[in-house]
């Protein structure tokens, strides 16, 4: 036998379980990753119902980005909040509060909203953040009692995949229900947005009462004590007092290096999530609008589809071939995250990217290859690490921290991205886009390399990296800042030049 | 922090689960030989296209609890057919996760043809490797004795 052979089987030994322990497992998986999933179609039907609600308010794309906004904010800020109770009151209690407020909030935007204005929306949709940020704690929580550390890798994968079929579910049902319909009596019109804030509720009730019934907070509770061993605290139960949480994790390093790669996982996925179709319509010349062409529609299909594999395969490294530590695999997919979107910031710089056969292609290709590996870094990061960090008992309130920074990394990327876009478009066309997100993949991969020489012991040198990190990202700023004032000024000098020169033919 | 493990209340209803899931997960450790195999698929493949012809015949306008029924039918012929092809994996001293290397490829070409049909030799790639392992199924003998994947509550011979 070889020692790959060898190691595979010793692997196999020390994860075997006792009988019904993988299927009551699957089950309990398959409940909880459903309802976050759920959650996930009360939060995404908002920008299907966008076109509708500015038709009918006349709000602008300002302040639809701006509802989006303070969603994130309250989001972000929901996670470090809950994820310190949820530890308090448990995983399953914790993901059944946000299920219900939820179905609460989104029931009174889409029956409540008639006489609405900018200010409901938004203070609703803020609340809605709030509520669900209660989810990933509890599921991280609950899901943390239920494997093993070398397990947890594969299976935040599959967390990946529940995020996107919670998002393709409602891609797929929006339009349905966009295009009117009739039960009995029951009629709605075609373009009635606010039924996109009835009907998820619905499922997402459904899914709370299949997890009320049938998920459980850990093994023990399920009639396998001491199936799995928990590295950090393995006494019986899953919560903890708020000040043991709040103590234990932020107090430990390793949660802000994690959350420092989080933010800048959360910076890269949401800014190519949310401007691709702006990229698509600017870049490569597609009608996103009325007429959207194949080849987006395959793009856009494609990107879950790779992010599940990456993160999945991602997941499964790190567990197999590095003991479920995270913090290697992470490193090596931020800086092969950074190594595409400078390749992409180049090709674009080159010409090479456009409304050509060949330019669409690369094109599409880029935002593919990004997709997985911000996704595949979002898997192992946010989830697998903070059931690492935090065990069965603090992973709510790990989880909490690591993600809010995602949120908060996502705010400051679309703030800086959206004015540094606006100012330079017209000279440099989209090639800042990935500028600035080849900086904040650099940035992650640094904060993994010194959370890696940290483990390994060598303090000096992890205090060298994060120095010349810290002042890299200070120079940064100060020049990134001083650089945009110039164009801003120089741009609003321009018109004030062309005028005249515009003005002297007529004379 | 401690390291002590003492017992948690267990509920009614939890222990029912793990009755069924001790049920379900035996079903999945058996074995079954190729003539066996050959003989579940094609009654399997028999049920299915019943079930298509009779969708499109008769159900066409049919009320919906019809069509819950032929969909719960579906199901349960769909949960036989991957129970039979792991327990055949087992025959063949092979894991039962391979269920997943014969299904997932064979959907993600079937999606990547309708996105882009002109892309047929992905098709043929991705494919290549569940085809062989479905001929094997079918063709190969199984293991003497009984095999690692096999009943694990079964007492080592």
């Amino acid at each position: 036998m070889t020692m790959a052979v060898e190691s595979k089987m010793e692997w196999k030994e020390s994860h075997r379980h006792p009988p019904g322990f993988r299927a009551r497992r699957g089950i309990n998986w398959f409940t909880v990753g459903l309802m976050y999933a759920m959650y996930y179609m009360c939060r995404y039907n908002f920008r299907f119902a966008a076109p509708g609600m500015r038709e009918e308010f006349g709000f602008t794309i300002t302040q639809i980005s701006d509802i989006w906004v303070w969603f994130s904010v309250a989001y972000g800020t929901g996670q470090l909040v809950n994820g310190l109770f949820c530890d308090r009151i448990g995983g399953k209690a914790s993901m059944l509060i946000g299920a219900i407020g939820t179905i609460t909030v989104n029931l009174v935007y889409g029956f409540g909203s008639f006489a609405g204005n900018f200010a409901t929306f938004a203070g609703l949709w803020l609340l809605n953040g709030y509520i669900q940020a209660a989810g990933t704690p509890g599921m991280v929580k609950i899901n943390a009692a239920w494997f093993n550390r070398e397990e947890r890798g594969v299976f935040a994968g599959i967390f990946g995949f529940m995020i996107q079929s919670g998002q393709v579910m409602i891609s797929r049902l929006a339009p349905v229900l966009l295009a009117g319909f009739t039960i009995g009596a029951f009629v709605v019109d075609p373009g009635s947005w606010r039924i996109l804030f009835i009907v998820p509720p619905v499922f997402v009730a459904i899914v709370a009462v299949l997890l009320y019934f049938f998920a459980a907070q850990s093994p023990d509770e399920a009639g396998y004590p001491g199936t799995i061993h928990d590295d950090v605290d393995n006494s019986a139960g899953t919560t903890v007092p708020v000040k043991e949480a709040f103590k234990f994790v932020f107090s430990n390093p390793l949660v802000w290096f994690y959350a420092v790669a989080y933010g800048c996982t959360g910076a890269v996925r949401h800014s190519s999530d949310q401007l691709s179709i702006l990229y698509f319509e600017d870049v490569l010349g597609f009608n996103m609008k009325t007429n959207i062409p194949g080849i987006a529609v395959n793009t856009l299909a494609l990107i879950p589809l790779v992010a599940v594999a990456g993160s999945v395969l991602s997941g499964w490294v790190s567990d197999r071939f590095f003991r479920g530590h995270r913090y290697p695999v992470a490193m090596v997919l931020y800086f092969m995250e950074s190594i595409v979107i400078a390749t992409a910031a180049t090709v674009l710089a080159l010409g090479m990217v456009g409304p050509t056969t060949g330019g669409i292609l690369l094109g599409c290709l880029f935002l593919v290859l990004i997709a997985i590996t911000a996704n595949s870094t979002h898997s192992i990061v946010g989830a697998a690490a903070p059931m690492d960090i935090g065990g069965k008992k603090m992973a709510g309130f790990a989880s909490g921290v690591i993600d809010s920074f995602q949120y908060y990394g996502s705010a400051l990327s679309l703030f800086i991205t959206g004015r540094v876009l606006d100012a330079t478009k017209d000279t440099y066309g989209w090639n800042f886009w990935f500028i600035i997100m080849t900086g904040f993949a650099a940035t992650g991969g640094f904060a993994m390399l010194a959370l890696l020489l940290r483990q390994k012991g060598k303090q000096a040198a992890m205090k060298l990296v994060v120095f010349a990190l810290a002042a890299a990202i200070l120079f940064g700023l100060t020049f990134g800042t001083y650089k945009y004032r110039q164009i801003v000024k120089e741009n609003a000098a321009k018109p004030a030049a062309e005028a005249p020169a515009a003005a002297a033919p007529a004379k | 922090m401690t390291n002590e493990h003492s017992p948690v209340p267990v509920s009614s209803r939890q222990l029912k689960l793990k009755k069924f899931c001790i049920w379900i997960e035996t079903k999945f450790e058996g074995r079954i030989a190729r003539v066996a195999f050959a003989l579940h698929m094609a009654i399997s493949a028999a049920v299915f296209y019943t079930i298509q012809l009779v969708q499109a015949a008769w159900l066409a306008d049919a009320r919906w609890p019809l069509w819950a029924a032929s969909g719960i039918l579906v199901a349960g012929t769909a949960f036989w057919v991957i129970l039979q092809v792991v327990r055949r994996f087992h025959d063949m001293g092979r894991t039962g996760s391979l269920f997943w290397a014969v299904s997932i490829p064979y959907w993600a070409a079937g999606k990547l043809i309708g996105m882009f049909p002109d892309l047929w030799f992905v098709w043929v790639a991705l494919c290549a490797y569940p085809i062989w392992l479905t001929l094997q199924l079918f063709v190969r003998s199984g293991t003497d004795g009984i095999s690692r994947f096999e009943r694990r509550t079964a007492p080592a011979v």
